[in-house]
């Protein structure tokens, strides 16, 4: 077939609903390479996604929000205020034990007035460490999405290990996306960290995977990446404030 | 992923719902629509990926592929799915005010659509079936459908085009 005969097939095979012949030779014929019917495949996907907006809107059940949050792992966080604490961790499972241990002392060990205000700071940790945590993904998700962004992807053709992209946009920051991150050891959690090319490595934030072995880190702000060489990642004990990597995982160029 | 529901959920629910009509189906398929979409975030091409595309297509590929699963239809070709998902984030429209442009210029020829037109249109972006299918849903000859497609899409066609070239 030419590409002229292809001419009225392309917004079907775009949804996937042309018969199977059809969408077989279309198929063939756009790994051929053919620019134009790659345009027009592509200009064909655009207009059937605005079709497929232009229903009317549902609201989704309630609970269907939650129930994909904790398909990740993203069990709400919850982090007890700490005037010790400088700096607070991003996604943190562990304080999630540390505050549940918390909440148990809280339940046998205080009178009614304590455990009345200690409830209110664990609620108002727990509101803040989530609004925190969808801060921190929507600053990862705007870097993705900002004109200007730039991409570079890292042991990209190393599928057993951990790899990914970074994301630089100058005046948004760098968001560092991986997969096929393991979970970090008990114990053990993991940082990231700028490598300048000159001085010393400067940590950035705390992070962990979820139960897909997703992760993602973020610098947010103006950044001059001439001035670094890489975004690592390494494991740090559990409470400790890094200092200098402990254990490096893996770095990613800039 | 919670940021990513919050501002897509809605729509991919819907999408999704208004395919597969069943409200838990529906559940399951968009809870499974993001989690395609974020277990593979990492190989988004930010310069030429436009994320609510990609979500789009992902949604309506997995309401399509659990209607063909219940029909157990043979003559619809289903290999192709995770090349159009790939698709789905390989186009990147220029800036927002250009989508909401053209998603006008779509909704208004829509609206202008015969009945016969925008129902054939209905039956293919929403539900998912073939040209053969609506033949035999409607009772019409397959030509005639052709026809009815071919038509419409050219519509939608030239609206898209049209608010390009302004």
């Amino acid at each position: 077939m030419s590409c002229d005969q292809f001419s009225d097939l392309f917004e079907l095979y775009a949804i996937g609903v042309l018969e199977k012949d059809e969408s077989e030779a279309l198929r063939l014929h756009l790994d051929t390479g053919c620019d134009e019917c790659g345009k027009r495949f592509v200009q064909a996907l655009m207009q059937a996604n605005l079709v497929s907006e232009t229903i009317p809107l549902v609201e989704p059940p309630t609970g269907l929000r939650n129930r994909i949050a904790a398909s990740v792992g993203a069990t709400p966080v919850i982090v007890m205020p700490s005037p010790k604490q400088k700096r607070r961790p991003a996604i943190v499972p562990w304080l999630v034990a540390a505050a549940s241990i918390a909440a148990l002392a809280i339940g046998i060990g205080y009178e009614e007035n304590a455990r009345r205000t200690e409830s209110a700071s664990f609620g108002a940790a727990l509101e803040a460490s989530n609004k925190a945590e969808a801060q921190r993904t929507a600053a990862m998700l705007s870097i993705l999405q900002a004109p200007g962004t730039k991409q570079v992807a890292f042991n990209i053709s190393e599928s057993n290990l951990p790899h990914g992209s970074l994301f630089i946009h100058k005046n948004l920051g760098v968001a560092m996306v991986v997969a096929h991150l393991p979970s970090a050891p008990a114990g053990w959690k993991y940082e990231s960290w700028i490598v300048p090319k000159n001085g010393a490595p400067q940590p950035v934030e705390s992070f962990a995977t979820d139960n897909t072995g997703f992760a993602f880190t973020v610098v947010k702000g103006p950044v001059d990446v001439s001035q670094w060489s890489a975004v690592a990642v390494s494991m740090e004990p559990l409470d400790s404030t890094p200092v200098k990597p402990t254990k490096p995982v893996f770095a990613a160029p800039v | 992923m919670v940021d990513l529901y919050d501002r897509y959920g809605k729509l991919i629910f819907s999408i999704i719902l208004r395919a597969v009509r069943i409200t838990p189906t529906a559940e399951d398929l968009t809870q499974e629509t993001f989690l395609r979409v974020w277990n593979r975030i990492h190989t988004f091409n930010c310069e030429r990926g436009n994320l609510q595309g990609w979500l789009v297509t992902v949604a309506r590929n997995r309401a399509f592929d659990y209607l063909r699963s219940q029909q157990s239809s043979a003559c619809l070709a289903t290999s192709n799915l995770d090349e159009l998902e790939r698709a789905g984030y390989f186009y990147s429209e220029l800036d927002q005010s250009d989508r909401i442009a053209k998603q006008n210029a779509v909704t208004q020829a829509l609206t202008l659509l015969p009945e016969d037109q925008r129902e054939v249109i209905h039956l293919t972006h929403y539900e998912g079936m073939t040209q053969t299918e609506i033949a035999s849903k409607l009772g019409k000859p397959l030509g005639t459908v052709k026809g009815l497609v071919r038509g419409a899409l050219k519509k939608l066609r030239n609206a898209m085009t049209e608010e390009t070239v302004q």
